[in-house]
């Protein structure tokens, strides 16, 4: 799959390249269910494997069928282009982010900057408050102790007028 | 009148004693040698002049010369002695004035030396005394230098120290209770007004 025949679109709840990972054991999952099934002759035989929201979210939003072979080949390619391909950043926080969080987080990057991004989630407690970003080159530091940090003259300036009085 | 003067007039007199003392002596063997050779007029004659010039008259002459021989001497002697008096007070007071002036030029050069090595001296002091006043200048300058650059390293080493103490007491104080989601506002704010720069830098990477 090249770059310019990509249709799919990723959901918000695959942000990272461990969900990613994931949808794509689901799928080989599937793949092999299907495999079985088609060597076994009832489908009491076999196991169905279950997928999860998010795979099921992701196909919805695509308008694919997993029960076809032809939909799960795209979206196996997909994943996998987007596992291989997709840029991915890192933010750190000063604690664990709850999912709500994480989707507001990763719509503002799909939207903003690029529509298949992947984001690696950190767990920096020196923080406070605030993010940090790290890209493949660059690293930005949004947090409260920076900010702290970079306003200590001021900080400064005031405790002295306050002993000044 | 000088020494020398004195010493000529000297040998004069003792000059005249000597021919009168010569002369005495000369006439005594005049008439001794005369009358050994004369005839008995001579001798009569010696005889005459014997009884003339008999021995109190030889001793009164002898008297009366050596009275004014003595006369002389004396009146010489005074001469001598007023000439003496006043060359010795010519000389002390050549001597003094001499010596007067000897001195005062040797004072004047004592003083002159003394001076001189005074003003040197002063000059010395002078030249040292603003050597030691730009040395004492120069170092307060550089000890207040020294002193304001530590000062200023302390106040900023407390100042840094400070913030980071109160940073640290921020954050350990508020960072853990701040939720996330509250935070969401102001972190998409960040990533808005930095979105250029990382969509640049994301679109490069990739």
């Amino acid at each position: 799959m090249k770059d310019h025949e990509i249709t799919l679109n990723l959901t918000s709840a695959v942000n990272s390249l461990s969900d990613v990972n994931k949808l794509i054991n689901e799928l080989e999952s599937i793949e092999e269910f299907f495999l079985k099934m088609k060597a076994k002759s009832s489908l009491s035989q076999v196991d169905v494997p279950k997928s999860s929201i998010a795979l099921e979210e992701l196909a919805k939003l695509n308008s694919l069928n997993l029960m076809k072979s032809e939909d799960r080949e795209k979206l196996n390619l997909f994943l996998h282009f987007i596992r291989t391909k997709s840029p991915t950043i890192h933010l750190s926080f000063g604690s664990s982010p709850d999912d709500k969080f994480l989707t507001k987080v990763t719509d503002w990057f799909r939207a903003q900057v690029n529509p298949y991004l992947l984001i690696s989630i950190g767990l920096q407690p020196t923080i406070g408050a605030g993010f940090k970003i790290r890209t493949t080159n660059k690293y930005y530091d949004f947090s409260l102790r920076k900010y702290l940090t970079a306003n200590k003259q001021t900080l400064v300036e005031t405790l002295g007028t306050i002993v000044k009085q | 009148m000088n020494i020398i003067s004195i010493i000529i007039i000297l040998v004069v007199v003792v000059a005249i004693l000597a021919y009168f003392i010569y002369r005495i002596n000369f006439s005594k063997t005049k008439v001794k040698k005369i009358n050994r050779r004369t005839d008995p007029y001579g001798q009569s004659v010696e005889e005459v002049v014997n009884s003339v010039f008999d021995a109190n008259f030889r001793e009164e002459l002898k008297n009366r010369g050596k009275l004014h021989f003595e006369k002389i001497l004396n009146d010489n002697a005074m001469f001598l002695k007023q000439d003496l008096e006043l060359t010795s007070s010519e000389i002390h007071d050549y001597l003094k004035q001499e010596i007067n002036k000897n001195l005062e030029s040797e004072f004047k050069n004592y003083k002159d030396t003394i001076e001189d090595a005074k003003k040197l001296a002063i000059d010395s002091i002078k030249k040292t005394q603003t050597v030691l006043e730009d040395q004492r200048k120069s170092l307060t300058a550089e000890i207040v230098k020294q002193f304001d650059a530590e000062k200023k390293v302390l106040i900023n080493n407390f100042q840094d120290n400070m913030a980071e103490i109160i940073n640290h007491y921020l954050l350990k104080a508020v960072g853990g209770h701040i939720n996330l989601n509250d935070q969401l506002e102001f972190i998409i704010a960040d990533l808005e007004a930095n979105k250029a720069v990382i969509v640049e830098d994301i679109n490069e990477g990739s």
